[in-house]
């Protein structure tokens, strides 16, 4: 009970920073997508140039397969915005919803109920889960929508669902891994800085591991790498492995924060 | 039957001093006061009773069930938090009703009984009270699901007289209905006219367990008398404690019979004298300087 409770009260308190990412990210990916004609009938140049580029470093940025008429490839070589802002998302909301409470100081009154923290803290991040699975799902519809308004080719739904659900997948990761922090650290200042250490730091080390041979095992520590723009696009579609991984992964770092946090004095 | 027991419940913060084996049982069905200076460690009592925090050693039980066994010892506990603060961007209807769910039963009845007892506006947004109405709304929070122990830390403080008068009027209602309630408090005089029975915590430790009625009995006052001159010596009478002199001004604390005071005052003949009642700190360093010697049964 306490469980439901706690997930749709803060489905409500988090209804309008929801909100106010997607609103942003979806006008920017549809303002991307709106582009992609364009970029179909005259891209070959700008393509030719991509290509000129070390191979390292397109494949740091995604940006490996350069086909613009296909728009799942042109949105796979502009999804790096996406996989970051939803990467970032998660991370601060999970690290946020279990903060909160203690920087509002409404935490003693709340686990003062007759209800379990393992509870309060599984609806919360039950709460975290529905809206770091929603950005990215959102902003995949607008951005289908759009494609199939602008473009004559075929729209390859599949994977464009893919990459959308990769994210997701990365989003839910990251939301446990802030649970986590937040659950390690005393305010939300901390909570909200180390998750986005810990969003952006594994980005840059997938990024690195693909850059330079030696550090090729650095691959192993970044969740992006599970679900790369350009490998969905190579094998056509999302390997299943790779997002009930990082799901699984995400439910880890959640329940290691709940662990935690069950014990933790509440002095705020 | 008791609704609190603690027992010998000590809580450290690493060097930090939290309370020392503490002690005291609490009646069900009666209010009981527990009162201390600042810092005593009231508020770190109370969390370790609902479980906000964990005991370095000890235990303790609300209606037999053990504290650190799970959220059911807190079933049928209303809480008011000394520092109340609310989700600024609910509506005060809103916050109640999500408070009260952790409850059984449908709450909303009495809910407007006690906003309207308390004159709570049910429609303002939490972020928009002011301290005194943050605070009722914890109240009826706290008093909406018909608790069996209520929890009170610092109740009345930003709260007029009116409310503060209406708040004791539906605690001795809940009290004659069977409820315990828990009052911490730094304000002697409101635990001395509601409560039965009071602890006292200083610095960590539990000083006093006492009927209030004996509480009162031995209260001191403070008394400061000028005189034209050097003061007279009044050491010799009996109930002075703490003399101190600056020029022609003594000070001390008094809790001897009042018609020998006023005799020796008028004999010495003063320019002025002021005979107040102590601050709770200086009637705790009166009575409970030793510390621990104090103890008594509730």
């Amino acid at each position: 009970m306490g469980a439901a409770i706690l997930a749709r009260h803060e489905l409500g308190a988090n209804l309008r920073a929801f909100v106010a990412w997607l609103l942003p990210v979806a006008g920017l990916v549809a303002l991307t997508c709106a582009l992609q004609p364009s970029f179909a009938g005259d891209g070959g140049a700008l393509a030719a140039k991509i290509q000129a580029l070390p191979e390292g470093l397109r494949k740091a940025f995604g940006v490996g397969m350069v086909d613009f008429s296909r728009p799942a490839a042109y949105l796979a070589t502009n999804f790096l915005a996406v996989t970051l802002i939803a990467s970032l998302f998660g991370g601060l909301l999970g690290a946020r919803i279990v903060a909160k409470e203690e920087t509002m100081h409404t935490a003693e009154m709340l686990y003062a109920q007759p209800v379990s923290r393992v509870h309060v803290l599984a609806g919360k991040a039950a709460a975290a889960a529905v809206y770091a699975i929603a950005l990215p799902l959102g902003v995949g519809i607008v951005a289908a929508a759009i494609l199939a308004a602008v473009v004559p080719a075929p729209l390859e739904p599949g994977l464009i669902a893919a990459l959308f659900g990769g994210a997701a997948a990365l989003a839910v990761c990251f939301a446990g891994a802030g649970m986590l922090v937040a659950a390690l650290v005393r305010d939300a200042r901390s909570a909200t800085g180390g998750a986005l250490a810990i969003v952006l730091g594994t980005y840059f080390l997938g990024a690195l591991s693909a850059i330079a041979a030696p550090a090729a095992p650095l691959r192993w520590l970044s969740p992006y790498k599970l679900v790369e723009p350009i490998a969905i696009l190579a094998r056509g579609g999302l390997d299943p492995v790779a997002p009930a991984a990082l799901v699984l992964l995400g439910v880890a770092f959640a329940t290691a924060g709940i662990a935690r946090y069950r014990r933790r004095d509440i002095l705020a | 039957m008791h609704a609190i027991e603690i027992d010998a419940l000590t809580k450290r913060y690493g060097a930090r001093r939290g309370i020392e084996n503490v002690t005291f049982s609490v009646p069900a069905g009666t209010m009981f006061g527990f009162i201390g200076p600042n810092g005593a460690g009231k508020t770190t009592t109370i969390r370790l009773l609902l479980g906000l925090i964990f005991p370095t050693s000890g235990a303790a039980r609300l209606f037999g069930r053990d504290v650190a066994a799970g959220p059911a010892a807190r079933a049928g506990v209303g809480y008011v938090p000394g520092e109340t603060s609310l989700y600024p961007a609910m509506r005060v209807a809103d916050l109640l009703a999500f408070a009260g769910r952790f409850h059984p039963g449908d709450h909303a009845r009495r809910r407007a009984e006690l906003a309207e007892a308390f004159d709570v506006d049910l429609a303002a947004r939490a972020g928009e009270l002011s301290l005194g109405n943050r605070k009722k709304v914890a109240i009826v929070a706290a008093l909406q699901h018909r608790p069996r122990l209520v929890v009170l830390d610092e109740p009345t403080s930003g709260l007029d007289p009116v409310i503060k008068a209406r708040l004791f009027e539906i605690l001795r209602r809940e009290v004659a209905g069977g409820t315990t309630v828990f009052f911490s408090s730094h304000a002697l005089a409101e635990v001395q006219a509601e409560c039965r029975a009071v602890a006292v915590l200083s610095e960590g430790r539990l000083v006093a367990v006492d009927d209030v009625a004996e509480l009162r009995g031995r209260q001191a006052r403070r008394v400061r008398a000028t005189f034209d001159g050097s003061p007279v010596d009044l050491a010799g009478l009996r109930g002075v404690a703490g003399l101190l002199r600056d020029g022609d001004t003594a000070t001390f604390l008094y809790d001897g019979p009042m018609p020998a005071l006023l005799a020796a005052l008028a004999a010495a003949g003063p320019t002025d004298v002021q005979i107040v009642e102590p601050s709770l700190e200086e009637i705790f360093l009166h009575y409970y300087a030793k510390g621990g010697d104090h103890v008594g049964p509730a």
